[in-house]
């Protein structure tokens, strides 16, 4: 995917002279070369980084963060975004809570939360893809709207407490298969189906050529709308699978992380990892490095006991870094900078 | 024989004064309890009422929909009905900018009374001074920020701070036999409940130099958030003595993290909370080694004390200053009782 669309695409991009040149210029290959390098510093100055606990403690805490990246990768393959996939990981999650705390089953509550994803994936879709509406202004209201309602019609208080009845959701937070903690598990496997999805089959390739060029890719027959319905609806879904996760992960669980800027780091782990906001290119190598690279500084930062100012200044840094990297690569050409709205 | 005639004269003169001074009797009789009501009737009411009926009162959360603000929002609608107040809520729903905005707005309605939950400390300073300048009375509750106004109502968290922290190095400390070490996590970082715990923490580590803080780092009032950075914590630490977390609810984060690590009972836990019911079980069940319980349940009848007495005295905003701090109730596996705790109503 990387280097061929990089050469085709513009003329006044970052030309390399050589084969390996291309191959490690791309913006995928440059955040796990960053991404490594911050975890030999780290492994050499810190003491106890390297061990194995930490690493999978590391990967833990941003596990959930990487399958909302995931989620969100979807859409912006395709030239859209989703900004709304924070609310509904937090308050699909948490309803369904609140329904088994009312007497519904697990399995019943779980299916209700998921149709509600559905819905508004659907919602987003249909805002987006009919209705015409620039999809980062439609994400956002969604969100929004979604978190303000949860509140007012779904759930009774902000901080939910997982039932001791639950089964599946325990075992999606807390479980482990194989020795690995299942919050891994989960996004590993966003991250395996999504990239077969998108690598190999013709529903993956079209996502890319809708993200390319929208307007050829309607001319020659492709049912837009469509694919941008199924997207939203993908995403929302996956979003889902995470607040599962997330929210069987410990006794106590508040929605206010929905409203907590976590969207900002998951736009962060999206653009670092090479899904250029310009749509069509990018692939879950890069998500999965940029993910990460912010685990590791995060852990990082942590042990370092760096203040919370001091982390915000750095992850902002590496966001603007990212940004800056991606228009250098994929500058705005007369292709690109007539459609989509980011 | 019998004179008919003088006889009844003398019956009906007779009862003619008997009637008389019955009823003289009467009349005197009912003024006396007349005047022995007037005499017993509440000095205080009518003013009480009529400085109270009509006044409007905006309650600004930081968001409405945890237990115990809701609890609070109950409390003070209840309140405010029994004596004809006009009661309302701005909802900030966990953003410092929709506070901005809501107290900008109400600087502009002018209420009587504003109930102000600070986000953190600096970001709605000018604006309570320009409140109390408009003529506008504010009560700060439970966070406070860099301005005083007429009034503050709520936690001392120094206190806190300083009760946890005894606590801590009773356990921790020199003497003890254990290494010192402890972590603190509090939430919003700029808020002032961490920061003013951590001065009472520090205040009674100066006490024991062989206390050391290995780590501060902040929970953001949020149980995930909590529990990565006490895992990451307990990895370059797995020595630690002593976790101190701000509030009960991101503490069951850590706790959940001290599980994971199997280091539940070796590394204290030691938080503050509303004395909603998760505190008590989770002392019951050890994942909290000490509990600090600031009933909230209090703090609106605390508050409605202070706002009726103001109202009543025509205070002027900028006038007078004062704090009312809640009670701390020190909680732990040998003292603990079931009615330590409430549970919400839903």
């Amino acid at each position: 995917m990387g280097a061929q669309d990089e050469a085709v695409h513009s003329s006044r991009a970052v030309q390399p002279r050589s084969d390996w040149g291309r191959i490690l210029l791309t913006q995928q290959s440059l955040v796990w070369i960053v991404a490594l390098i911050c975890f030999l510093t780290f492994s050499i100055i810190l003491r106890g980084f390297a061990r194995l606990d930490n690493i999978v403690t590391l990967v833990r805490t941003v596990a959930v963060l990487g399958t909302l990246a995931v989620a969100m990768s979807v859409t912006v393959i395709g030239r859209g975004i989703d900004l709304s996939v924070a609310s509904v990981m937090a308050v699909c999650s948490a309803w369904t809570i609140t329904l088994m705390s009312l007497g519904y089953a697990e399995q019943s509550a779980i299916a209700m939360g998921l149709g509600l994803a559905f819905i508004i994936g659907l919602v987003n879709g249909v805002l987006i893809a009919y209705v015409e509406i620039p999809a980062i202004l439609a994400t956002l209201a969604t969100g929004i709207v979604l978190f303000g309602l949860s509140e007012i019609l779904l759930i009774r208080s902000t901080v939910v407490s997982l039932p001791a009845s639950s089964v599946i959701i325990r075992y999606l937070g807390q479980g482990a298969f194989l020795g690995v903690p299942m919050a891994i598990v989960v996004a590993a496997a966003a991250v395996i189906v999504v990239h077969l999805l998108l690598a190999f089959t013709r529903w993956g390739r079209l996502t890319y050529a809708l993200g390319d060029n929208r307007e050829a890719a309607r001319l020659s027959g492709v049912d837009v709308r469509g694919l941008m319905l199924a997207q939203c609806i993908f995403s929302s879904l996956i979003a889902f699978v995470a607040g599962l996760s997330l929210v069987g992960s410990g006794p106590i669980f508040s929605t206010r992380i929905a409203d907590g800027g976590i969207i900002f780091d998951v736009v962060l782990v999206v653009v670092l990892g090479g899904v250029s906001l310009s749509g069509g290119m990018g692939g879950m190598a890069g998500v999965v490095g940029a993910t990460a690279l912010i685990g590791v500084l995060v852990n990082g930062m942590t042990i370092l006991d760096l203040s919370n100012q001091m982390q915000s200044l750095i992850k902002g840094t590496v966001l603007l870094a990212a940004v800056v990297i991606d228009s250098l690569l994929h500058p705005r050409d007369e292709q690109t900078s007539r459609q989509g709205d980011i | 024989m019998v004179d008919l005639k003088k006889w009844s004269r003398q019956v009906l003169t007779l009862s003619r004064g008997a009637l008389v001074a019955g009823a003289a009797l009467g009349l005197a009789a009912s003024m006396a309890v007349n005047a022995a009501s007037a005499q017993e009737s509440d000095s205080l009411r009518p003013k009480y009422f009529a400085d109270l009926k009509g006044k409007k009162i905006v309650f600004l959360p930081v968001q409405m929909s945890m237990d115990f603000t809701k609890d609070w929002d109950r409390s003070f609608a209840e309140m405010a009905k029994q004596v004809g107040m006009d009661y309302s809520v701005r909802d900030a729903n966990w953003s410092s900018q929709a506070q901005v905005q809501a107290l900008d707005a109400l600087i502009v309605e002018k209420p009587d009374v504003i109930l102000a939950h600070n986000f953190n400390v600096s970001v709605l300073a000018k604006q309570l001074k320009r409140a109390e300048d408009a003529g506008i009375l504010v009560i700060q509750l439970n966070l406070k920020s860099l301005y005083d106004t007429t009034a503050y109502v709520g936690i001392d968290n120094t206190q806190i701070g300083v009760v946890g922290g005894r606590e801590i190095v009773k356990d921790c400390g020199e003497g003890s036999g254990k290494n010192g070490k402890v972590a603190i996590i509090i939430g919003e970082p700029t808020a002032s409940d961490g920061i003013y715990q951590i001065q009472g923490l520090k205040e009674a580590f100066a006490k024991d130099p062989h206390i050391q803080i290995v780590a501060t780092q902040s929970g953001k009032w949020d149980p995930k958030v909590s529990h990565d950075v006490t895992a990451t914590i307990l990895q370059q630490n797995p020595d630690l003595c002593a976790i101190w977390s701000l509030w009960g609810v991101q503490a069951l984060g850590s706790s959940q993290a001290l599980k994971e690590a199997n280091l539940t009972g070796k590394v204290g836990l030691y938080t503050a909370s509303e004395g909603l019911r998760y505190g008590c079980d989770a002392v019951k069940s050890g994942d909290f080694t000490h509990l600090v319980i600031w009933n909230s349940q209090q703090i609106p009848r605390d508050v409605f004390q202070i706002v009726t007495f103001l109202l009543q005295n025509h205070v002027k905003p900028g006038t007078m200053k004062g704090a009312v701090y809640t009670p701390l109730l020190e909680v732990s596996k040998d003292n603990l009782q079931d009615n330590m705790c409430w549970d919400p109503v839903h």
